[in-house]
C-alpha cells in the first residue's frame, strides 16, 4: 500500500491537511484509530484567547510577541499564521461546515455554563456575540428537553441576564424523546440528534413554538444536525423566532458534525480513510522512514514519501505515560516532559496544568526526532506537539493544530 | 416547617456529625432524650469518611492490644447484625510473605484465640484459591472474619434513625462558643455557615464528639485535650482487585491492608505524626503514593498495574486520656471523659479517639454517662435494634431481582429504605452518574430527605462522582439538578467548581497513565467547552473549600 503522504491519526489536523494535499493532486492515506478530540468539541475553534494574563481580542497582534519556538512563530509569525489559518478556514467551509467569526477579532461564544468565552470560529448555528456590551436580542427563551441532563437552563439564564437579556426557562417533550427515555442512559445529545429528522423534527419545532411566548430568540441544546446542517436549517425555518444552540456536555453533536463533514469531503476527493486501524511501528533507514506497519494490515506495510504524525495528545493516546515517563507509542519519538512527576500538575484545577505542554519534539519544520536525530520525512502536527505553550489556557489549541497542519501540508507539496 | 429548636431546652447537645456523633445521637434519641446534633459542615467529613472502610475482625490488634481486639470482634458481630446494608461480609486473610517471620503466625493465631476471634490456618494453595489476587509467594495464611463497611451509609443510617426518634439535626452549623453558668455549661452558640446567622441552644449535657477537632471544642470551654494527629494515606483502585480483605501477618505497618469495597479496592495506609495545625490541609505526596504501591504490590501483585482512581488521606484522632504532655501513652482505643470529674466543669462530656469499628460502643458509653447525669434510667438497645435500611424487610428487598443496574445499586446503597426512592416516570430514572449508577430519583431523594444541599453532600449520600471518572460527566448534571430542585439556593456553578477541585486534590498525586489521559479530557470539558475556569477567575470563586 502506497501514497504520497500518510497521516497517522484522523482528527482535525490530518483531515484539513489531507484535504489540502488531495486538492493539489497528491494521494493521501489517513489511518484513524477511531474517535478524535473533535467528538468532544464545543463547536468553536480558538486561535488565541490569552497572552500572559490578558484576554486577547485580536490574536494576530500577539503572535510576533510569542517565543521563537512557539508553533505560530515556527510557521513564520503573524502574517504566515494568518495565511495558513485562513486557508484552513476556507477548506472547512468547502467541506460544508458553516462558520461565524474572523481571525482579526475574537467573538464571544456562550458556553453550557452560561459563561462567555472568546473564540475565533464558531458553528453558525451557535449563539455568539461580537461584544458583551451590545446585546442584539431583548428576551431569550431557554428551552431544554425534559430529562436531558447535559444542558443547564438555569446557568445559561444566569449568564444571559448578567449581560442584559431577559430570559424565560422551560423544557419540552415529544413522542420521540419519550421513546429514548425507556433506557436510562439513552438521553444523550447524539442519540437525541438521531431522532430529529422529518416527523421528529416537526414535533420538536411544534413543541418549541409553544414555549417562545414573546421572546425574540430561542436557545436550545446542540442536539440537531449530527451528520450535516440540513436539520438545523429545517428547524430554524419552522421555529417562529431566531434559533441558536449551546453546546452540551460531550460527546457532542457539533464536533461530530464537523468530523463527518470533513471526512466525507476527504473521501469524496479520493482520500483513503482507514477507520479503526492504528500504526504499530515503522521501518527506518537511517533518518528516513520507509514504511509503517498497522494493526489490521498484517504483513502489508504502508509506504509513503512523507509521513505525518497526527495522533493527538494524552487523552487521544497520541502520548502515553506511566508513573514516571511520557512517551510517543508508535515510534518512541523524542518527547518533551518534566522528569519530576510532582511537577506534572498544578494543585489548583483552574490554573494552567504543566502536563498540557508535554508532546513530541520537532525541529523548525515540525520534523520529529528519534534519539536526538531529526527524521527527514516524519512530521508532527496537532495536539501531539510539545512546546512551551498551553493549548487550553492560552486558547491556542485549534489554531496551533490548523497552522501546523497547513504548514506541513505546504512542506509536502514542495 | 416551624423551627422551635432554639426555644427548646435539649437534654443533650452533640457536637460533631461523624460516626461517633451520629451514633451517639441515635443512642440518646432511642433512650428518649431530647437530642440536638450540630455539625459544622456535613456528615462524615473527617476521619469517618477517610479510612479503609474495613470492618476489622480485631485480628490486627490481637497481638499488641488484646483489649482493642476484643472490642473489635464484639462490635464486628453486632454490626453484621444491625447494619447489614452497610456491610459486605467478605472475610479476610492474613498472609505471611517470604520476607516475614512465619513464627509470628503462631503468636498471631494464639492471640486471636485468646480474645475470641475465629481463625483458620490455611495452606497457601487454599488461600490462593480463596483469593486469587493474593501474592502467590506467600508462605502462610490465616482466615479471619474481616469485612468491608461503607462509613457514609453507616453514618447516614444512624442520623436517619436519630431523626425518626425525634433528634434535631443541624448540618452546616458550627459551634463557636459555650454559655456558662458558674462552673456549668448550659448551652452552645452556633454560627450558620451558609447564612452567617448566630444562634444559641440550651442543653443540659453537651457531648464533644468532634474527633480530631475536639481539641478546639475543649479549648472553647477553657480546657485542654491532648490530641496527637496521625496522618494515614490511602489509594483507591478503579476496579475490585480482591474479593477478600488482604492483610500482612506481621506487626502493623505501611500499606498492609487491601480492602474490596463495592466495585473498587482500597489500599492503605501510611502512618505519620503531623503537627496539629496541619489537620485541615491533608494532601497525599508522590512519595506516599510510591511507598503505598511498593508495599501494596507485595500483598497483591495486581496493585502494581491496576489503575488508581484516587489518593486520599485522613487524620486519626489519637488522644491522651490524662494530662499527658509526652504523648507516650497513646492508644488507638477511645476515651470517654466526664469533665466535671477531670476538670471541675459540669455539663460537658467528651467521647473521642477510637475507631469506626467501635463507634457504637463509644456512643453507648457516653450515652450511659449522659443518662447518669440526667438521672435517666434507660438501657442501651443499639446492639440489638437494626439500623434503618437493615431491618427484616431488607432480606426481602435483597432477594428482588431487577434488570436495571441503577435499581440494584440503589438497593445496595439504601437497603430496605430503597423503596422510599421512587421514580415517578422515565425522567426520574435517567442516570446522572454512570459509574455509580445514580439516577435522578436518587438525587431528588437525597435533596428532599437526606439534607443534601450541594455536590459534596450528594457524593456522601449517593456515591456520585466517586467512581472511575471522578465526576467527569456527572458533576455538571448533578449541579443542574441541584439548581432546579434544591430549596437551598446557592451559586451552583461555584459549588461545581469547588467540587471538581476537591476531586482533583485526590487525583493529582496519581496523575499518570489512563488517569492522566482522563484528567486532560476533564480539563478540556470543564475549562475548554464549559469555560469554568473563566467563571472561577471572573467571580473570584474560592475553590479551596475542599471539605464542604
Amino acid at each position: 500500500m502506497k501514497a504520497d503522504v500518510v497521516f497517522i491519526g484522523g482528527g482535525l489536523a490530518a483531515l484539513v491537511a489531507g484535504i489540502k494535499l488531495l486538492e493539489n493532486g497528491l494521494s493521501v492515506i489517513i489511518i484513524s484509530a477511531g474517535q478524535s478530540a473533535l467528538h468532544f468539541s464545543s463547536g468553536s475553534l480558538c486561535a488565541m484567547n490569552r497572552y500572559n494574563d490578558t484576554e486577547v481580542h485580536s490574536p494576530l497582534e500577539y503572535i510576533d510577541l510569542l517565543p521563537p519556538d512557539h508553533p505560530y512563530r515556527k510557521v513564520g509569525g503573524a502574517s504566515a499564521t494568518c495565511t495558513l489559518l485562513k486557508e484552513a478556514e476556507v477548506i472547512m467551509r468547502r467541506a460544508g461546515i458553516e462558520l461565524t467569526g474572523t481571525l482579526e477579532r475574537n467573538h464571544y461564544r456562550l458556553t453550557p455554563f452560561g459563561v462567555f468565552t472568546p473564540a475565533w470560529l464558531t458553528l453558525s448555528d451557535h449563539l455568539t456575540l461580537d461584544s458583551l456590551d451590545k446585546v442584539p436580542y431583548r428576551k431569550a427563551a431557554i428551552i431544554g428537553i425534559e430529562g436531558f441532563l447535559d444542558f443547564y437552563p438555569d446557568f445559561i439564564a444566569k449568564g444571559l441576564k448578567k449581560i442584559g437579556f431577559e430570559t424565560v426557562k422551560s423544557t419540552v417533550n415529544t413522542p420521540e424523546f419519550n421513546l429514548l427515555r425507556n433506557n436510562p442512559t439513552e438521553m444523550r445529545a447524539p442519540n437525541i440528534a438521531r431522532t430529529l429528522t422529518e416527523e421528529g423534527l416537526e414535533n420538536y419545532a411544534y413543541a418549541l413554538n409553544r414555549k417562545i411566548y414573546d421572546c425574540d430568540v430561542a436557545i436550545i441544546p446542540a442536539v440537531v444536525g449530527l451528520n450535516d446542517n440540513e436539520p438545523v436549517k429545517q428547524l430554524a425555518s419552522m421555529v417562529n423566532c431566531d434559533l441558536y444552540s449551546v453546546s452540551t456536555i460531550p460527546v457532542a453533536v457539533p464536533g461530530i458534525r464537523m468530523k463527518i463533514l470533513l471526512q466525507e469531503y476527504f473521501t469524496s476527493l479520493g482520500g483513503w480513510y482507514l477507520m479503526g486501524d492504528s500504526a504499530t511501528d515503522g521501518i527506518f533507514e537511517n533518518d528516513y522512514l520507509r514504511s509503517i506497519n498497522t494493526a489490521n494490515l498484517g504483513n502489508t506495510p504502508v509506504k509513503a514519501d512523507r509521513f505525518v504524525l497526527a495522533t493527538g495528545g494524552l487523552f487521544s493516546r497520541g502520548l502515553k505515560s506511566d508513573i514516571n515517563h511520557v512517551w510517543e507509542p508508535v515510534f518512541d519519538l523524542d518527547v518533551d516532559f518534566e522528569q519530576d512527576r510532582a511537577r506534572w500538575y498544578d494543585k489548583n484545577f483552574y490554573q494552567p496544568q504543566p502536563f498540557m505542554k508535554f508532546g513530541v519534539k520537532t525541529d523548525e519544520h515540525f520534523r520529529c526526532s528519534l534519539q536526538g536525530k531529526t527524521l527527514r520525512n516524519l512530521y508532527a502536527i496537532g495536539s501531539v506537539l510539545g512546546g512551551d505553550f498551553n493549548p487550553l489556557t492560552d486558547g491556542v489549541g485549534a489554531g496551533v493544530t490548523l497552522a501546523s497542519a497547513m504548514y506541513v501540508a505546504n512542506k509536502c507539496l514542495e | 416547617m416551624h423551627d422551635n429548636s432554639n426555644k427548646t431546652v435539649f437534654d443533650v447537645i452533640i457536637i460533631g456529625g461523624g460516626i461517633t456523633g451520629a451514633g451517639t445521637a441515635r443512642d440518646c434519641s432511642l433512650r428518649g432524650l431530647k437530642t440536638l446534633l450540630l455539625e459544622r459542615f456535613d456528615f462524615s467529613v473527617g476521619a469517618t469518611g477517610r479510612n479503609h472502610g474495613l470492618l476489622h475482625s480485631g485480628a490486627r490488634y490481637a497481638v499488641n492490644n488484646p483489649e482493642s481486639a476484643r472490642e473489635c470482634i464484639e462490635e464486628n458481630q453486632i454490626l453484621k447484625r444491625i447494619a447489614k446494608h452497610c456491610i459486605e461480609d467478605t472475610g479476610g486473610l492474613f498472609i505471611t510473605l517470604p520476607e516475614d517471620d512465619l513464627n509470628y503466625q503462631k503468636v498471631f493465631v494464639d492471640a486471636c484465640r485468646g480474645v475470641g476471634i475465629k481463625t483458620q490456618v490455611l495452606d497457601p494453595q487454599e488461600a490462593l484459591k480463596m483469593e486469587p489476587s493474593a501474592n502467590p509467594q506467600m508462605i502462610g495464611a490465616v482466615k479471619v472474619p474481616d469485612a468491608a463497611i461503607d462509613p457514609f451509609r453507616l453514618t447516614m443510617a444512624n442520623v436517619i434513625d436519630a431523626r425518626r426518634h425525634g433528634a434535631v439535626i443541624r448540618t452546616y452549623n458550627k459551634v463557636i462558643g459555650f454559655i456558662n453558668s458558674g462552673t456549668r455549661l448550659t448551652g452552645v452558640k452556633t454560627l450558620n455557615m451558609r447564612s452567617g446567622e448566630e444562634k444559641t441552644y440550651e442543653g443540659k449535657v453537651i457531648i464533644n464528639a468532634a474527633g480530631i477537632w475536639g481539641r478546639q471544642i475543649a479549648e472553647m470551654a477553657g480546657l485542654s485535650l491532648n490530641m496527637f494527629p496521625s496522618k494515614g494515606a490511602l489509594l483507591i483502585f478503579g476496579h475490585r482487585i480482591n474479593n477478600v480483605v488482604l492483610n500482612r501477618c506481621r506487626k502493623p505497618s505501611d500499606a498492609d491492608i487491601l480492602v474490596p469495597d463495592d466495585t473498587i479496592s482500597i489500599l492503605g495506609t501510611t502512618s505519620t505524626q503531623i503537627p496539629y495545625d496541619e489537620i485541615d490541609r491533608m494532601e497525599v505526596t508522590t512519595k506516599e503514593v510510591d511507598l503505598l504501591l511498593q508495599e501494596g504490590s507485595k500483598l497483591s501483585p495486581k496493585v502494581a498495574y491496576s489503575r488508581i482512581i484516587r489518593a486520599y488521606a485522613g487524620v486519626r484522632p489519637l488522644v491522651a486520656e490524662h494530662h499527658d504532655e509526652t504523648g507516650r501513652n497513646l492508644s488507638r482505643g477511645y476515651v470517654c471523659i466526664d469533665h466535671s470529674e477531670r476538670d471541675g466543669l459540669d455539663g460537658l462530656l467528651t467521647i473521642i479517639g477510637g475507631k469506626l469499628m467501635t463507634y457504637r460502643l463509644m456512643a453507648e458509653k457516653v450515652t450511659d454517662l449522659a443518662c447518669k447525669r440526667l438521672g435517666v434510667n434507660k438501657p442501651c438497645t443499639t446492639a440489638t435494634t437494626p439500623l434503618p435500611g437493615s431491618d427484616n424487610y431488607a432480606e426481602e428487598i435483597y432477594r428482588r431481582d431487577s434488570d436495571r443496574a441503577s435499581d440494584r445499586a440503589k438497593i445496595g446503597r439504601f437497603g430496605s429504605m430503597s423503596d422510599d426512592i421512587k421514580s415517578r416516570d422515565n425522567v426520574d430514572s435517567a442516570l446522572v452518574c454512570e459509574c455509580e449508577q445514580v439516577s435522578t430519583a436518587e438525587i431528588k431523594y437525597a435533596i428532599d430527605y437526606l439534607e443534601a444541599t450541594n455536590l459534596f453532600d450528594l457524593r456522601r449520600r449517593t456515591q456520585l462522582g466517586m467512581g472511575p471518572c471522578q465526576g467527569q460527566l456527572c458533576a455538571g448534571r448533578a449541579a443542574g439538578l441541584l439548581s432546579r430542585y434544591c430549596p437551598v439556593k446557592r451559586d451552583n456553578i461555584a459549588d461545581l467548581a469547588s467540587f471538581l477541585n476537591e476531586r482533583w486534590h485526590g487525583v493529582y498525586p496519581i496523575t499518570w497513565g489512563n488517569t492522566l489521559s482522563k484528567i486532560e479530557l476533564t480539563s478540556w470539558l470543564y475549562n475548554g467547552v464549559c469555560g469554568l475556569d473563566n467563571y472561577v477567575h471572573e467571580n473570584g470563586v474560592l475553590i479551596n473549600r475542599h471539605r464542604q
